[in-house]
């Protein structure tokens, strides 16, 4: 298809066709899930703080890659993207309904954080007793315990909470978890009289992170991720939708200026928010890569996402012609090549947690691996989120034909969603066995996800599916891998 | 050979015709039309890549994914193997707790990682020279004056004559049409061969100037 210099007017990309009413699918979906999240939220509404943040993240995560994608392509300022970028931008603004989706996981805090004031009154969570079994079970044998000033710690109460199995067998931290709870819980009986030291020594760690981890500090910092995160998205939609009708190349130019400052915005207030959000669902685990794990996964959902959506448009009509095959495969290109990167982010946190096997870092593979159902989860993750689409969009050939792009695309979007529930959901029964999937997952994940979509697709028919006032926009439409 | 008029003077016969064009679209152009008229061993030189000259030139696509992958993963293999061979079979140590089994992979994922790295670049590196018949230190194409300035602001064709359709004058004419501003034989007179055969000495006289065009 060969468009011309000026047959780029303003109403060539609208929203039309089927896709015009993608909102209202969004809406109705939306709907379903927040009835079926209130519904939820009557019968078990710590369950119901756990999915929403769940479902929360997923869409939050997908939305920010969106905008990092935005900020890459003016950082860059990169040509050939010119004709997928209006609807990244869409993608990214979809972040301003994040707020209102925010407000149940902050008044749900009370159920989510154990390092909140009252975390002691949780019904079930018992988040301290379970960092020690898994603590206590992840050292070896005949090695002292580390307790540092805690003179509570004798050896002989040392010797009779070592982890039973045969002498001299060296336990490997992610195996033979089974067992370890039981093993807890009747040493815990016969010192029935002793105050638990790990409960005091929990204490103390969350009497020092008590500066971090607090009620304002978190509301604050919260405040000033939306802060960011809106003010970076409308700013770039707002140049380039204001450069439609007034075709002028300096606004091309001031998004350019912009964007080195907000990759350090947009770097800084995810990687926090990973914090706050996720990890300190376990406040007593860290891992100083948490937060580009999060920005990985976040930027190659997002891609899947693009690329699906951008699959759709296309095939369905409006933007027939503005995106090429070409386009397809370097959206498939970068996607391959985050995919390895989180694969990369994730397998090192792993590793380094793995051999040093310090007990206050294993606890987090512990709770995600000697607990059923995840296992079988991580294993998953391990082959659905790397090992098959990393074969399945590796060649050139997979990634230039569109039907194959799309099962790719598909599953790294469907397995980012696994990733997020497994990095949110073993925090719901800490180191217990018998973590079951409830509906309220789906619910939840729906409403946010449909409000998020109807948010999206309504905002898409309002601008032309194609920034045309982008004086690259001719390079991008004739655009070719050499 | 009855054309012996259009070969340089004192000179064998044609290794190939080049054709100059000013521009990179007479250039693409001229592509498209020798891969339309069925030939195969032609190619063009051009001071900066020139997109879509790929398809104009119908050329498929590269072979050496094909060659990389499976080098790629053999290198991850041969890590694997090694590490295990190495730590648990020939010289079992147990290393920080971990056991002297597959059960520790993960501390052999950075080397199987590295090594897959590493023969894949072997593989692109050494792959990409095979597939171009590299090194290749003489092409008759360097006896055209002109030729120089392909790195400038000229753009070139060449047609080898070992191409099947290759016709002295039915290739002269084709060219002609498409109005170059210079179209030239050229001879192969292994004369740059020959320079680095003497170059190297007598030592090695055989087989210096690589395979014939």
């Amino acid at each position: 298809m060969s468009v011309s210099n000026n047959d780029t007017s303003n109403n060539r990309w609208l929203l039309t066709g089927s896709w015009a009413g993608a909102w209202k699918v969004c809406a109705g979906l939306g709907v379903l899930g927040a009835i079926g999240a209130v519904v939820g939220l009557q019968g078990d509404s710590r369950r119901f703080a756990f999915s929403w943040l769940f479902a929360f993240i997923t869409v939050l995560t997908v939305a920010l890659g969106a905008l990092f994608f935005v900020l890459v392509q003016h950082l860059t300022s990169a040509g050939w993207s010119v004709t997928v970028r209006r609807v990244a931008e869409v993608f990214a603004c979809g972040v301003v309904v994040m707020i209102p989706l925010f407000f149940p996981v902050a008044a749900s805090m009370n159920q989510l954080f154990p390092w909140m004031s009252d975390h002691s009154a949780h019904d079930e969570g018992h988040p301290h007793d379970q960092h020690g079994a898994a603590r206590e079970h992840s050292e070896q044998p005949g090695q002292p315990e580390h307790r540092g000033a805690l003179e509570i710690i004798t050896p002989a109460y040392a010797q009779e909470h070592a982890p039973a199995g045969p002498p001299g067998h060296v336990v490997p931290p992610l195996h033979g978890e089974a067992g370890a709870a039981a093993n807890h819980m009747s040493s815990h009986a016969a010192h029935a009289g002793l105050p638990d030291p790990h409960a005091i020594e929990h204490a103390e760690l969350m009497e020092k992170k008590s500066a971090y981890l607090n009620r304002s500090r978190f509301g604050i910092f919260a405040a000033i991720y939306f802060a960011i995160w809106t003010w970076l998205a409308l700013r770039f939609f707002r140049h380039s939708t204001l450069q439609d009708t007034t075709k002028d190349p300096k606004l091309t130019l001031k998004s350019q200026g912009f964007a080195p400052a907000a990759t350090f915005l947009f770097a800084l207030s995810i990687t926090f928010a990973g914090v706050d959000w996720i990890m300190s669902l376990e406040p007593t685990w860290f891992s100083t890569i948490f937060g580009v794990y999060i920005f990985g996964g976040s930027v190659v959902s997002s891609y899947a996402l693009l690329i699906l959506v951008t699959l759709g448009l296309r095939s369905s009509g409006p933007l027939s012609g503005a995106v090429t095959i070409e386009h397809f495969h370097d959206l498939g290109k970068l996607m391959f090549g985050f995919l390895v990167f989180w694969a990369y982010i994730g397998f090192s946190q792993f590793m380094l947690i793995w051999y040093a096997a310090l007990p206050e870092e294993t606890t987090f593979f512990h709770n995600r691996w000697g607990h059923a159902p995840w296992a079988t989860v991580s294993i998953g993750l391990v082959v659905g989120h790397f090992v098959v689409p990393f074969f399945w969009t590796i060649s050139r050939n997979f990634k230039r034909n569109l039907n194959l792009l799309y099962v790719g695309a598909l599953i790294i979007l469907v397995m980012h969603v696994v990733d997020i529930y497994w990095l949110v959901m073993p925090n719901f029964r800490l180191g217990q066995d018998g973590f079951a999937f409830h509906w309220l997952d789906v619910a939840c994940l729906l409403a946010v996800g449909g409000t998020y979509g109807t948010f999206v697709f309504l905002l898409m028919k309002r601008h032309s599916l194609v920034p045309v006032g982008d004086p690259r926009l001719e390079r991008s439409l004739h655009f070719q891998n050499a | 050979m009855t054309n012996m008029q259009h070969v340089r003077e004192g000179e064998s016969e044609p290794a190939l015709l080049l054709a100059e064009f000013d521009t990179a679209g007479e250039c693409l152009h001229a592509a498209e039309k020798l891969r339309d008229a069925g030939y195969t061993q032609f190619d063009t030189h051009t001071p900066f890549p020139v997109h879509g000259m790929d398809q104009a030139m119908g050329l498929s696509d590269s072979k050496l994914g094909l060659i990389v992958f499976p080098i790629g993963l053999s290198g991850t293999a041969l890590a694997f193997l090694m590490m295990h061979w190495m730590n648990n079979i020939d010289y079992p140590i147990i290393i920080g707790g971990k056991p002297a089994s597959v059960a520790s992979l993960p501390s052999m994922v950075p080397i199987m990682f590295e090594l897959t790295i590493l023969l894949s670049a072997f593989a692109t590196v050494l792959g990409m020279f095979g597939l171009n018949r590299l090194p290749r230190h003489h092409h008759p194409i360097f006896n055209s004056a002109r030729f120089e300035s392909f790195s400038n602001d000229k753009f070139f064709v060449s047609v080898e004559a070992t191409d099947p359709k290759f016709h002295v004058d039915k290739t002269k004419m084709l060219l002609e049409d498409l109005h170059p501003t210079s179209l030239e034989f050229i001879a192969d007179d292994n004369e740059g061969g020959q320079d680095l055969e003497s170059a190297a000495g007598a030592n090695a006289p055989t087989n210096a100037t690589g395979e014939g065009a």
